[in-house]
């Protein structure tokens, strides 16, 4: 065990001296100068023969390594970053006399050398940091001097002259501190009064001028092609919009076409449609014509055919039996036409002959009974001619029947009318006579004697004919000459018995 | 655990912690002593560890003996253990001190320099010119008997100071043959 303690203690104390030992290599960095002093330098002897140390002993080492002895070795430091020192001076004259104020920036660095680190060492080791307060202070005197030498235009414009200058003054003046100044440079120069801008005002004007000409040509140049580039667009979007519309056209026309090729089938569709109906219609109507054929039309002729059948019939035997009528009517009528004639006539004649009668009652009432008692003789007689005479006409009355029958209605009138005249011829002979019933004693005074009274009741009776005739348009009198005369006939035959024409004429002249 | 060995280990600690305080805190060599050599600070902690740890290593190799003779035979192991370890520590420390690094530029370094300029050196005055030296761009005032343009090519004849130099011109043709070349 305690083998082991010693071996390890051993190596490790091996380990801790190499360590130990290589701790005193110090190792300066790129921006570092070391100097290490504290050893003899080697002696030197003069061509005086002084004998003399000289500086090896004080070690410089720049960015490298050096072994450093302890206690009697002592290593400093030194650094060579460069120093941003800015110089400005106020009131400067100028070689002219134009008093200035300049601004500029000096980079100054300690040298690269053994000499220059040495030299800076021994001035600002213990002071790095008045390397900058320095260095601006010499500098600003140094500037100072650099413009008294120089024109402001030197100044501004010539670089290498300007360098020349700050090089000799850093010469003078920093490279015995051990100082580089590594450049130097103004940042402003302000002159007294517009001098520089005074200086830059001609070149001002002729470039203000030459842009001034070179804007408006360029303005010229620039509107010239925007309106060429505007022609083009607008020729461009000519033919643009007329592509577009040739192709809006066709695409319309492709459209409408489109559009139309529904409608059109369609309406070819429905038009066959209509005429598939049309086919069907007229079937059918051709079907409903034959059904009507067979179930109305010839039913229905048959029906009308019976029925004209039967009307015919019905007519047949309709006018038959009218005309039977007709024919046994007119036979009736005339049957009746006659025997009323005949009653007229025989009732005329009796009235008459019995108004004769009583018109010469009273004068000739003997006479009359013996023209009575002749006439039955007479009418004895003629009794047979006159039915032979009636019978003759009968027949002769019905084979004419139909001629005849009209003209029996007319003296059906005729006779009627004077059947009422008879009827009424009393009435008025006694109206006449009516005055003269009522003298209740007459004297007659007349050549004609007492025959002017029968007279009187004639011409009254004549009167009141007359004046009938003359309201009735009857011709009474006519009538009355008429019936005279047929009473003259009777009273001749002395018969009442009614004489009955033969022809039928025997009454036209009273219409006369 | 044997009393001796316990000593002796105890020695050797207290080297480990010289050591240890030495890397941590700093170098605590200000009490005195030579830096560099026999008695620097790695050499006493590395003889004193030595000792302590190679004689607890022999008293735990060694049958039980008589007090005095282990502590003899303790020290003489340790002596041997120490004194390589403290020999090398100084030579280690030696070979350090003078180990070669990158030198430091010098302005003798500069002579034969070649380079060009970069705005014109005019006749009396200074210019600038570009100079490569050990791998580095540099730049430095120039000074020169005739003007140069910018442009020429340049060998470094004199180093007046620190931040200038001297210079003729390289060009086939020789410098332009206007005085004041471009930086008139």
């Amino acid at each position: 065990m305690t083998l082991l303690y010693a071996i390890g203690g051993i190596a490790v104390l091996v380990v801790l001296l190499v360590l130990l030992v290589l701790s005193r290599i110090k190792v300066a960095g790129p921006n570092q100068a070391f100097l290490v002093t504290g050893r003899q330098g080697r002696s030197v002897t003069g061509t005086d023969g002084a004998v003399s140390r000289d500086m090896s002993g004080q070690k410089v080492v720049m960015g490298a390594s050096v072994f450093v002895l302890p206690v009697v070795q002592k290593l400093h430091s030194i650094d060579l970053s460069s120093r941003r020192i800015p110089v400005g001076i106020r009131g400067a004259v100028s070689l002219q006399g134009v008093k200035c104020d300049l601004e500029g920036v000096a980079i100054v660095k300690v040298g690269g050398n053994e000499g220059a680190i040495r030299a800076a060492a021994q001035r600002f080791l213990a002071q790095q940091e008045g390397i900058d307060t320095f260095t601006s202070e010499v500098l600003a005197g140094a500037l100072r001097s650099i413009v008294g030498r120089l024109t402001i235009e030197e100044i501004i414009r010539d670089r290498a002259a300007f360098a020349s200058a700050v090089a000799e003054e850093a010469e003078s003046s920093l490279t015995g501190q051990g100082l580089v100044l590594d450049t130097f440079q103004l940042q402003d120069i302000q002159a007294e009064g517009t001098y520089l801008a005074d200086l830059g005002r001609p070149e001002a004007a002729r470039v203000l001028k030459e842009a001034s000409i070179a804007e408006a040509r360029a303005r010229q140049a620039a509107q010239q092609e925007q309106l060429l580039a505007d022609e083009a667009i607008a020729v461009s979007q000519r033919q643009l919009q007329l592509k577009q519309a040739e192709i809006d056209a066709e695409i319309d026309a492709a459209k409408a076409r489109a559009a139309a090729a529904g409608p059109l089938a369609q309406a070819a569709q429905d038009q066959e449609v209509l005429t598939a109906q049309e086919k069907v219609a007229e079937r059918t109507a051709a079907l409903t014509q034959a059904q009507l054929d067979t179930k109305v039309r010839r039913p229905a002729d048959a029906e009308r055919y019976r029925v004209e059948q039967e009307a015919e019939g019905r007519k047949n035997s309709a006018i038959l039996s009218a005309e039977a009528q007709r024919q046994a009517t007119i036979a009736a009528a005339q049957a009746a036409a006659e025997q009323a004639r005949l009653s007229g006539e025989g009732e005329r004649a009796r009235r008459s002959a019995l108004a004769e009668a009583e018109a010469i009652e009273g004068a000739k009432r003997g006479e009359a009974e013996k023209q009575r008692r002749q006439a039955i003789a007479d009418a004895v007689e003629r009794e047979g001619t006159a039915e032979a005479a009636a019978i003759l006409a009968r027949g002769k009355a019905e084979a004419e029947a139909m001629d005849a029958r009209s003209e029996a209605f007319a003296s059906y009138g005729e006779a009627a009318i004077l059947d009422l005249l008879v009827k009424v011829l009393p009435d008025v002979v006694a109206a006449a006579s009516a005055p003269l019933s009522a003298v209740d004693k007459m004297t007659v005074i007349s050549a004609d004697g007492a025959g002017s009274l029968g007279r009187s009741v004639a011409a009254n009776v004549a009167q009141g004919l007359q004046l009938s005739g003359d309201l009735t348009g009857l011709d009474v009198g006519a009538l009355l000459k008429r019936l005279g005369s047929g009473a003259a006939d009777s009273v001749g035959d002395a018969t009442p018995v009614t004489r009955v024409p033969l022809d039928g004429n025997g009454a036209a002249p009273a219409r006369d | 655990m044997d009393p001796i060995a316990v000593a002796f280990l105890a020695v050797g600690g207290f080297g480990l912690l010289v050591l240890v305080l030495a890397l941590v805190v700093g170098e605590i060599g200000e009490f005195g002593g030579d830096a560099d050599g026999p008695f620097s600070l790695p050499a006493i902690a590395a003889f004193v560890g030595g000792v302590g740890f190679g004689g607890a290593a022999v008293t735990a190799l060694l049958p039980p003996l008589a007090g005095a003779l282990t502590v003899l035979l303790a020290v003489v192991g340790g002596l041997v253990v120490a004194l390589p370890l403290a020999a090398g520590a100084i030579r280690l420390s030696a070979s350090l001190r003078d180990m070669p690094t990158e030198p430091t530029l010098t302005s003798d370094r500069l002579l034969g320099a070649q380079g060009v300029v970069v705005s014109g050196v005019p006749a009396g005055g200074f210019g600038e010119v570009r100079l490569s030296v050990a791998g580095q761009q540099l730049k430095y005032h120039a000074r020169s008997a005739v003007p140069l343009p910018a442009g020429t090519p340049v060998y470094v004849v004199d180093t007046p100071s620190d931040t200038s130099v001297e210079v003729v011109s390289t060009a086939p043709d020789g410098p332009p043959a206007s005085p004041g070349g471009t930086a008139s």
